[in-house]
Formats: structure tokens, C-alpha cells, sequence
């Protein structure tokens, strides 16, 4: 039995932001709070965690190895479960040693392979690499996926905390695509007319797609039968605020760092939800949303990574 | 259970191509639902998204156990993977070589 309560880490607050509604030209528009959920540095990726102890407390795992970005809050917090469960942890990362993720994944006690460059192939053959060499050592290995369709149920319950907001629209950042895939699920069980903004990060909006329709078949929903039409046709896909690339901050993410800062006092960060609600004031902006429209906009975490930035924001 | 796919075979090559692409089609289909509708032969499986980043140690591993070929770190490489073309290829290659 864990002694931190992984199940705590849900039920984040919906805190209203009437100035950044106006600043944006909303009607409506409030912010869940997954940055304050309690471990880690929080985010919405901490809603997994309670899944994913209990199904290692059912393996031998005595190893965590996973892959990410530069600024990948999986990393951070998969990095420091295995140091709450008191498991080793091996990150495979296609960034450099001396990288935001890199640093907090060797606090929490990882090893860190770093691959500057790597694409999804060259962070593959790292992990196989590393998944045969525990094994002929004796340990017993676990890879944690970025995205995989057991961590939907838990995304798919998280709308059940905002059904009586009674939104209109949602907005996520979206990366791997299981935030984005559990939401569609739980919309399609509680707020039908709600529909999800994905704001991607690092992938074109067909892409994306294809993903989140993956994670979606590979949950039970069948590709090629009736619910994935209706489930996928609440999904809005925005890709045109991905700037130079995954992980790297733009100049519309940092002006929406600052918006947020300086209208509500939220710290957002210029890669994931800076991006998204970039995406959102532009959308605005071109008349995409309704005046009256009720919008939430989902603060997924990785705050943490914002320090590494505030250079930038000064210049 | 491993099979090595030239073993209990007597046609030709094509009969041993059909075979591992049959092969491999079902496995896609069946292990990444997303690919129930029918995989171009020269179709991106990773970047289509019909397998993900940890679909890839996934298929290795069965190509490894289903044709009895090793795959070395630095086959993991999209010139040998990310099609069912070069899959097939692939497979072939190993195997005439006795992996």
C-alpha cells in the first residue's frame, strides 16, 4: 500500500476568470486547475497515477522506463513515482542532459539517457536497448507509454468535475492524445452538446486525429462502427500554434503566459497550455467562438517547466 | 509458438511472401484496432498512427517470436519497419540469412 493517496489526485478546482474573459472577448470562461493537483508539481498527467501504482503493485516491475521531450510531464512525474514507490527509473530522451525534463527526472533519482535529435525510431531502438540489458541484469523492467488506452477511464471521469459548468466548449493542449481521447469519452457520456478543442503541441491536426482515434479503438470503441463517428465528431482539432516544434516556445505561447499572469494570476508555460491558450485568443479573436459561449479552459500542468523560460518572457 | 517461416513450406518465394504478409496483417489488425479498415502495403504505420511509438517494441518482439529471426537494435529503423512492404523485405532478408 503507497502512503501518498495517488486516488487524491483528481477533483482539481474550476476556478472562474472573468478577467481573462474579457481580455479574450468571452462570455464565459473558467480554468481546471490539474496544475494544483497534489504531487510532483502537478497536472493533469497525475490523474494516471492511481491507475498506474495499482497495476504495478500487481507486477514485479522494479524498473520504470519510459521516453520523452524536453519538457515532458510524464517524465517529471513518472520519474517521481518511481521514486514514491521506490522503483529505479530509466528515461530515454530526445533532448539534451542538460534539459528541463533531464534535470527534474535525475532529481527524482533517474537515469538519464539523453539522444538530442532522436526521432520516434532512434527513442524505440534506446528503450529496447536498455528494456534487454535490465533483463539480462536480473531486473524486471516496466515500460510506462506516453499514451496508452488504459489511462482513458481516468481522463474519461475528469469531465464528470466540470458537468455542472455545463460548458459549451473545452480547450486542452494535446500531445500524446489521451487527454484529448478520455475527454471525448466522458463528453459523450455526460455533456453531449460540449464540444473539445485540441490544441496540438507537436503534430499536424490529421495526425493527431488518427491518434486519438487509435487510443480510442484500442479503449473498446470500434474504428469502423457507429460511436466513433459520434464520439469524434465533437473534436476540433487546432495545429496552427505548434510554432518551431514540440518543446519549443513561441511568441504567441509567451504572450499568453503573460496574459494569464497579469489578468487572473495563473502561472500557465509557453509549451503546452501557453500554446493552447494562444490558440484560444486567436480563435476568439476570428469570431470562432460564441459571445455567449461557456468555455473552459483545462490548465494541464507543467508549470514547473515555466522557470526554464522566464529568461526568455524577460527579453 | 515459434515458427520459423520457411519450415513445413514447399512452393515458391511469392507463396512465402503472401504468407508473412498475411501474417503480419493480421497481427496489425488485431493487436491496433485503429486498422481494421485495410493497411496499404506501402502505408507509414508509425506515421499514420496506426502503431505508436511503443507499437514498434510490440512488433519487434512478435516478428522475433512468429519468423525465429533476431532483430538488432539498429534494424529498428523505418527503412525496415514502418511499411508492410518493408516488413515483408525484411523478414525475408533475416530469414535467408539465417537471421
Amino acid at each position: 500500500m503507497s502512503h501518498f493517496d495517488f486516488p487524491a489526485c483528481r477533483d482539481s478546482p474550476l476556478q472562474d476568470a472573468p478577467h481573462l474573459a474579457a481580455a479574450l472577448g468571452i462570455g464565459s470562461l473558467a480554468l481546471k486547475r490539474d496544475d494544483l493537483l497534489p504531487f510532483a508539481g502537478g497536472g493533469t498527467k497525475c490523474r494516471k497515477l492511481a491507475g498506474l501504482v495499482e497495476r504495478l503493485a500487481q507486477t514485479p516491475a522494479d524498473t520504470l522506463l519510459l521516453s520523452g521531450g524536453a519538457t515532458s510531464n510524464q517524465v517529471r512525474i513518472i520519474a517521481a513515482v518511481a521514486s514514491q514507490t521506490m522503483r529505479a527509473c530509466e528515461v530515454v530522451l530526445n533532448a539534451g542532459p542538460d534539459s528541463a525534463a533531464a534535470d527534474f527526472a535525475r532529481l527524482f533519482g533517474a537515469v538519464v539517457h539523453a539522444l538530442p535529435g532522436a526521432d520516434a525510431w532512434a527513442l524505440n531502438a534506446a528503450i529496447r536497448s536498455r528494456l534487454k540489458a535490465l533483463s539480462a541484469e536480473g531486473r524486471a523492467p516496466l515500460v510506462v507509454p506516453a499514451a496508452s488506452a488504459a489511462d482513458l477511464p481516468c481522463y474519461d471521469e475528469a469531465i464528470a468535475e466540470i458537468v455542472r459548468a455545463d460548458a459549451d466548449v473545452i480547450v486542452v493542449a494535446a500531445g500524446s492524445g489521451a487527454t484529448s481521447a478520455g475527454f471525448l469519452l466522458g463528453l459523450d457520456r455526460h455533456l453531449a452538446h460540449c464540444r473539445l478543442l485540441a490544441v496540438s503541441v507537436d503534430r499536424p491536426a490529421a495526425e493527431l486525429r488518427t491518434v486519438i482515434t487509435r487510443l480510442l479503438a484500442s479503449s473498446g470503441i470500434a474504428a469502423d462502427g457507429t460511436d466513433m463517428p459520434r464520439i469524434m465528431q465533437r473534436l476540433d482539432v487546432e495545429d496552427r500554434f505548434i510554432g518551431a516544434g514540440y518543446g519549443v516556445p513561441s511568441a504567441a505561447s509567451h504572450r499568453a503566459v503573460e496574459l494569464a499572469a497579469r489578468s487572473e494570476g495563473v502561472l500557465l508555460e509557453p509549451v503546452y497550455t501557453g500554446k493552447a491558450l494562444a490558440a484560444l485568443a486567436s480563435i476568439a479573436a476570428e469570431g470562432g467562438i460564441a459571445r455567449n459561449a461557456r468555455v473552459i479552459f483545462w490548465h494541464t500542468g507543467g508549470v514547473p517547466y515555466l522557470a526554464s523560460s522566464l529568461a526568455q518572457l524577460r527579453s | 509458438m515459434t515458427r520459423n517461416v520457411w519450415q513445413g513450406r514447399h512452393g515458391d518465394s511469392g507463396d512465402v511472401t503472401d504468407s508473412i504478409e498475411a501474417r503480419t496483417r493480421a497481427f496489425i489488425r488485431e493487436t491496433f484496432p485503429v486498422a481494421s479498415g485495410d493497411v496499404g502495403s506501402d502505408e507509414s504505420l508509425l506515421g499514420s498512427g496506426i502503431i505508436d511509438s511503443i507499437g514498434v517494441l510490440t512488433l519487434v518482439t512478435w516478428l522475433e517470436q512468429e519468423f525465429a529471426i533476431t532483430v538488432a537494435d539498429e534494424d529498428v529503423v523505418p527503412e525496415n519497419l514502418d511499411t508492410l512492404a518493408r516488413i515483408i523485405a525484411f523478414v525475408e532478408r533475416k530469414s535467408a540469412a539465417g537471421s
